[in-house]
C-alpha cells in the first residue's frame, strides 16, 4: 500500500533553498524554467519541524546520536544482579562496538581532551585500565565509543540484555575475549525502532546495528509555471557618518512560485522498519502529513518569511506500491489569467489531468482532499477541514491493512 | 513473450556511471545497473543481494531516447559537523572519529575516509557535492530474457515490493513504469514498437523528431564499453558491458499504437 500526498503551495517572494549563488534553485522542465525546492531541503525542514518531531520525542521514538553507547549500557546493569568483573567487561564490550569496522581509531590529532582521549578505547588492556578508573567516578571518566552512533534507546536496552545473558552463560573473561566480527557475531544484529529512522533510513559504518531502507519518498518542487529569477537591490546607510549615498549596497535573488510537492510513504516498508507496530506506523504517517503541510524550508526567511501554507492538498492510498508523480499535469506551464489566480489554475490542470492518467494507464486509488480553492474529482472526498483529512487517512489504512 | 517495456520518465532523473563522493554524475541515459537496481526494488532485492547479478547477465538491455531531457546540476551541502569536545591539533581527522557530519567530498587514505578541515577554525567544512541530473527526459527500455523471467518480472514491476524511482530516491517518475510486453527476435525491433507516453505524444506533436537515438548491448568489441554491468553487488564492483549505439528513423511518421497488455 502506498500513501501519497500532492500538495500545490503558493510561496510569496522568498528564497527558501539556494545555490552556491545564492540564486533560488531552478530546473527545466515543459522547456521552461522552473523553480525548484529540492528533496533534501524539504526533508531536512520535515524532520526538525515539531509537527514531527513533538509526538515521539517523550516516547524515545526518535534516535539520538551519541558516543556515550557504554554508559547507557551501564544503566541498564543496575538492577541484574551482576558483581563487578561482569558488569565492567559488559561495558567495554559496548565500548568496542561503533569503532567502524575492524578500524581502530588514529591515535593522531587527539590529544585535545586527555582525560576523553584515555577513555577512547584504543585495545582492550587500554579501556580494562580506564573503565577501572571510572569505576570511582563521576562524569568526567565516561567511557565512550571511538564513533558517534545514531541510535535509539530500544536498540541500547535490547544490546544490554544480550550482554547480561552472554556473561550468565559463559561469564566475563568469555565476553574480554570477544572483538570485532566475533563479538558482533555472538551478540547479533540490532534493528533500530525509531520514526525518523523507519522514514528517512539509515546507513551505519557499524556492525551490529543494521543499515534501513528509507520509506519516504519526497520529490524536488517545482513550479507548476515558469518563472525568471528577480532581484532585489538593496543599500543600507550608514547612521552615523553623516555621508550622502550608502554605506553598502548589493542584491538578493528571489522569486515567487506556485509548487507542486509530492511525498510518498511505503507503508509496508514503514511497518517492516518499525517492526509491525501499527499503532507508531499510523501515528508517524499522521505526524508526516502534518509536517508536511507546515514546515517550511527556513532559507532567507528572516528576510521574506514567506509563511504560506498549501492551498490543496491531496492524499491517494493505492494498493499497488506504485509510486506516481502529477507533474507532468503542470508540463506545459500554467498561466494566470485575469479570471484565475495561479494556483486555481494550477488546481484546474490538476483536475484535468488525475482522471486522464489513471484511467489510461487502469490505475485506481481512494482519495481525499482538501482545499482552498475550486477542485473537484470524482471518488474523491472533499475534506472541510485537515482533521477530516486525517480521520478519513486512518479510515483507510485500517482497511488496508486488515 | 520475451520482452518487457519499461517507460522511464519524469521530471528529473539520475543515472550515475562513474560517481564518487563529491561529484555524482549522470549519464544521457539509463545504465544497467540503475534499471538492474530499479527490478530488484519491484522484486524486493536488498541492494547487496547476489541475485542482481544473475539478472544483469540474463536480461539484454535496449534504450530509446523519447526525449533526451537536458543535464541540471544541484548544489548539495550537508552540514558542516563539528568534533564533539575535541579541540583541533591541525592535523588530519577521520570520519570514523567522532565527528558529527555527513563525509561525501573527502579523500580516502588506507581505506579510511579523510575528513576536509578549515584551517581557519578547525572544524569539518561543510561537504558540498554537486548532483547531476537530466531533467524533462523521457526513455523507452526494452529488456529481453527468457519468456518465465519476463513473466515474473512484469508482474513484479506492476505491483513493487517498495516503490520504484529513476536511480535517485527523489526522482519519481511521472508516468508508470510498465509500459507492455511482447514477443521480438531482435531487440532493436522490440524498439521500433512506437510505444509512446502522454508526454512524449504532446512533446512530439511540437517538434516532430525524425529520428530517434538507440542504445543497443551487443557483446564485447562490437560497441562501447561502459561499466555498468553488476559484478558483486555486495562490493559494488561493475563489470564492463559493451553498447551500440544506432538510429531509428521515423520517416513516414507511423501513427503511434498502443500494445499495452495490461
Amino acid at each position: 500500500m502506498l500513501i501519497a500526498l500532492h500538495l500545490l503551495q503558493n510561496h510569496a517572494p522568498s528564497n527558501l533553498n539556494r545555490d552556491d549563488n545564492n540564486e533560488p534553485k531552478d530546473a527545466i522542465f515543459g522547456g521552461v524554467r522552473r523553480a525548484r525546492i529540492s528533496s533534501q531541503a524539504i526533508k531536512r525542514s520535515i524532520r526538525w519541524s515539531d509537527h514531527f518531531r513533538a509526538p515521539f520525542e517523550t516516547q524515545g521514538l526518535l534516535a539520538i546520536r551519541t558516543q556515550l553507547l557504554p554508559e547507557k549500557v551501564r544503566h541498564h546493569l543496575v538492577n541484574a544482579g551482576l558483581n563487578d568483573d561482569d558488569q565492567r567487561a559488559i561495558v567495554e564490550a559496548a565500548a568496542r562496538l561503533g569503532k567502524g569496522e575492524q578500524r581502530s581509531p588514529s591515535g593522531e590529532g587527539e590529544a585535545g581532551d586527555e582525560r576523553g582521549d584515555q577513555n577512547q578505547p584504543r585495545s582492550s588492556s587500554r579501556s580494562r585500565r580506564s573503565s577501572r578508573q571510572s569505576n570511582t567516578t563521576g562524569d568526567a571518566e565516561r567511557i565512550k565509543t571511538a564513533q558517534l552512533m545514531f541510535l535509539t534507546e530500544n536498540e541500547i536496552q535490547q544490546l544490554a540484555q544480550r550482554l547480561i545473558e552472554i556473561v550468565r552463560e559463559k561469564g566475563a573473561k568469555h565476553l574480554n575475549e570477544l572483538q570485532g566480527d566475533t563479538l558482533v557475531r555472538e551478540i547479533g544484529e540490532y534493528e533500530p525502532h525509531s520514526v525518523d529512522i523507519a522514514m528517512f533510513g539509515r546507513m551505519t559504518t557499524s556492525s551490529p546495528f543494521k543499515d534501513v531502507e528509507a520509506a519516504v519518498q519526497v520529490a524536488h518542487a517545482i513550479s507548476t509555471h515558469a518563472v525568471e529569477m528577480e532581484f532585489d537591490f538593496y543599500t543600507a546607510v550608514d547612521d552615523i557618518s553623516g555621508e550622502a549615498g550608502a554605506g553598502f549596497i548589493g542584491d538578493t535573488t528571489f522569486n515567487s512560485a506556485t509548487y507542486y510537492k509530492y511525498f510518498s510513504i511505503d507503508w509496508d516498508g514503514l511497518l517492516k522498519n518499525l517492526h509491525g507496530e501499527q499503532n507508531v506506523a499510523r501515528q508517524s504517517v499522521e505526524a508526516l502529513i502534518r509536517a508536511a503541510l507546515f514546515a517550511i524550508p527556513s532559507g532567507k526567511q528572516n528576510s521574506f518569511a514567506a509563511h504560506n501554507l498549501p492551498d490543496l492538498a491531496l492524499v491517494e492510498v493505492r494498493k499497488e506500491n506504485i509510486a506516481l508523480s502529477y507533474a507532468n499535469a503542470f508540463v506545459k506551464p500554467v498561466r494566470a489569467t485575469g479570471k484565475l489566480s495561479l494556483i486555481e489554475a494550477s488546481a484546474k490542470a490538476l483536475e484535468e489531468y488525475i482522471p486522464a492518467i489513471n484511467e489510461r494507464y487502469n490505475l485506481s486509488a481512494q482519495r481525499a482532499f482538501l482545499s482552498t480553492v475550486p477542485f473537484t474529482l470524482s471518488g474523491a472526498e472533499c475534506c472541510s477541514d485537515l482533521e477530516k483529512l486525517i480521520t478519513w487517512l486512518s479510515k483507510q489504512i485500517g482497511g488496508g491493512v486488515q | 513473450m520475451n520482452t518487457l517495456f519499461l517507460r522511464l520518465e519524469g521530471p528529473l532523473q539520475s543515472w550515475g556511471l562513474r560517481a564518487r563522493w563529491g561529484e555524482r554524475d549522470t549519464t544521457d541515459a539509463p545504465t544497467k545497473s540503475g534499471v538492474i537496481g530499479l527490478l530488484g526494488c519491484a522484486l524486493g532485492l536488498r541492494r547487496d543481494d547476489a541475485r542482481l547479478r544473475d539478472l544483469s547477465d540474463n536480461l539484454r538491455m535496449g534504450v530509446r531516447v523519447d526525449l533526451p531531457g537536458i543535464l541540471m546540476r544541484d548544489y548539495h551541502t550537508t552540514g558542516g559537523g563539528r568534533y564533539s569536545t575535541i579541540a583541533s591539533t591541525g592535523g588530519p581527522r577521520y570520519h570514523d572519529e567522532p565527528y558529527i557530519g555527513g563525509v561525501l567530498s573527502a579523500e580516502v587514505t588506507k581505506g579510511r575516509i579523510k575528513v576536509k578541515i578549515n584551517q581557519k577554525t578547525g572544524e569539518p567544512e561543510t561537504d558540498v557535492s554537486e548532483r547531476y541530473y537530466l531533467a524533462d527526459a523521457s526513455f523507452l527500455v526494452a529488456l529481453q530474457g527468457s519468456p518465465d523471467y519476463i513473466g515474473e518480472l512484469a508482474t513484479a514491476i506492476q505491483s513493487p515490493v517498495w516503490p520504484l524511482f529513476l536511480g535517485r530516491k527523489a526522482c519519481v517518475p511521472s508516468t508508470p513504469i510498465f509500459a507492455g510486453t511482447g514477443q521480438f527476435d531482435i531487440l532493436e525491433d522490440a524498439l521500433k514498437n512506437l510505444l509512446l507516453s502522454p508526454r512524449v505524444e504532446t512533446a512530439w506533436q511540437r517538434s516532430r523528431p525524425t529520428q530517434l537515438r538507440l542504445l543497443i548491448e551487443t557483446g564485447p568489441g562490437a560497441g562501447n564499453r561502459q561499466y555498468d554491468n553488476i559484478g558483486t553487488p555486495s562490493r559494488r564492483v561493475f563489470r564492463a558491458r559493451y553498447v551500440r549505439e544506432t538510429w531509428l528513423r521515423l520517416e513516414d511518421g507511423p501513427a503511434p499504437i498502443n500494445t499495452m497488455e495490461g
